[in-house]
């Protein structure tokens, strides 16, 4: 167990090397994973990771400790996820051909990978409003009213884009071949 | 609670984000309630599904960044000397401005800058040609009031001739000197022709204009 989040982010405002590789080795998973769901598999989460920490480590001085590092780092992130979308909205978004095969109980490995690319597919086809607050909650653990200052949305709408994101995501994954076995 | 009150609490429920009362009435509704169940049931199944996505394994660089972040503030200092350096010659031109205030003025096709104290208009130097006349104005206007001159004496002489003839004498004098300084002038202006044509001769080669000899 390393040093608690506050005394960490103390030593790395002072200036401390390795109270930043230790920040970096804490969070560098949560931050791809995020980028990983946000942007797709397609999407160079390794470039952009580094680049968030380096806006990290140069926006050390900006820094305010009202808030928690988690909101900080991702609304870093996620500024950064939306540019890439931007950018990347001027280009095709290549498809898979086929859409993934039914999945059935028995999950071999090949199956495992077709569950994967089909959730994959299935938020990619999420509208970004609704992606951005169905992966701060799932797969980031952000409670609401983190997710609002983050976003700068009331928690009470968040609630509601949240409970349409999961039934929108619920159905995208019966459109590909969703099984109610696998659900067992 | 009803169904649709139920269907908004569902997904909130799957994730354990209610309060302990709202969770235990929808709780209650859904033990009464086989489609809000099954409703549950499948968004309970989708939170599942949604854990089998993989992570993509990364490591990030951090010496790179401490080296990207050195870069980056050295290009910071450069930014900032170059805007130094010109904020520094704006504020020179500024002060040299203020000192030396100069005048702008434009019209008539011209941008005239002006600075330091006004001096007084120039002195416009006149410089006066004195035109000596020339052989053409010489024939007409000495010769031309000699003889008027002449012609009004003789006139005066006739008229007198009359009148007072003990002053015709005198007068005669007078036309006699006239005619004197007719033929001096003519003489001189003679001489003048002379010399004018030698000099132009030896200048230029050639005869003078007008000249027709």
């Amino acid at each position: 167990m390393g040093p608690d989040e506050p005394e960490l982010i103390r030593r790395w405002r002072s200036g401390e090397a390795a109270a930043f590789e230790t920040l970096v080795r804490r969070w560098q998973q949560p931050v791809a994973r995020f980028l990983a769901r946000l942007l797709g598999p397609s999407a160079p989460v390794a470039d952009l990771s580094q680049e968030i920490f380096l806006r990290v480590y140069l926006s050390r001085d900006r820094y305010r400790e009202e808030g928690r590092f988690s909101t900080w780092l991702y609304r870093i992130a996620l500024n950064l996820a939306r540019d890439h979308i931007r950018k990347q909205a001027r280009q095709p978004i290549p498809l898979p051909e086929e859409v993934p095969a039914a999945i059935n109980g028995d999950r071999a490995p090949w199956e495992q990978r077709e569950i994967q690319e089909g959730i994959n597919l299935a938020l990619a086809q999420l509208a970004p409003p609704m992606r951005e607050v169905l992966v701060l909650r799932h797969y980031q653990g952000l409670n609401f009213e983190e997710m609002g200052r983050l976003l700068g949305t009331p928690a009470t709408t968040l609630k509601s884009r949240f409970g349409v994101a999961l039934r929108q995501m619920h159905a995208l994954l019966q459109g590909h071949g969703w099984d109610e076995e696998y659900e067992r | 609670m009803n169904c649709a009150q139920a269907r908004d609490l569902i997904p909130l429920d799957v994730y354990g984000d209610l309060d302990a009362a709202t969770a235990f009435d929808l709780s209650a509704h859904l033990d009464a309630c086989p489609a809000c169940r099954n409703d549950r049931a499948e968004l309970q199944a989708t939170r599942t599904a949604l854990d089998a996505a993989v992570t993509p394994e990364i490591k990030v660089d951090t010496a790179a960044i401490q080296r990207a972040a050195i870069a980056s503030q050295h290009r910071a200092v450069r930014r900032w000397k170059r805007f130094a350096i010109a904020a520094g010659a704006l504020a020179a031109g500024l002060i040299a401005i203020l000192l030396i205030r100069p005048e702008v003025e434009m019209g008539g096709g011209a941008l005239v800058i002006r600075w330091g104290e006004r001096t007084a208009e120039p002195r416009r130097e006149t410089i006066n040609f004195v035109q000596v006349p020339g052989p053409a104005m010489r024939d007409v206007d000495l010769e031309e009031r000699i003889r008027i001159l002449s012609d009004l004496v003789r006139a005066l002489r006739d008229d007198l001739e009359t009148g007072d003839r003990s002053r015709r004498d005198e007068l005669n004098v007078l036309v006699a000197r006239l005619e004197l300084l007719r033929i001096q002038s003519q003489q001189r202006w003679d001489e003048t022709r002379r010399d004018v044509k030698a000099l132009y001769t030896a200048q230029f080669g050639g005869k003078l204009e007008g000249d027709r000899q």
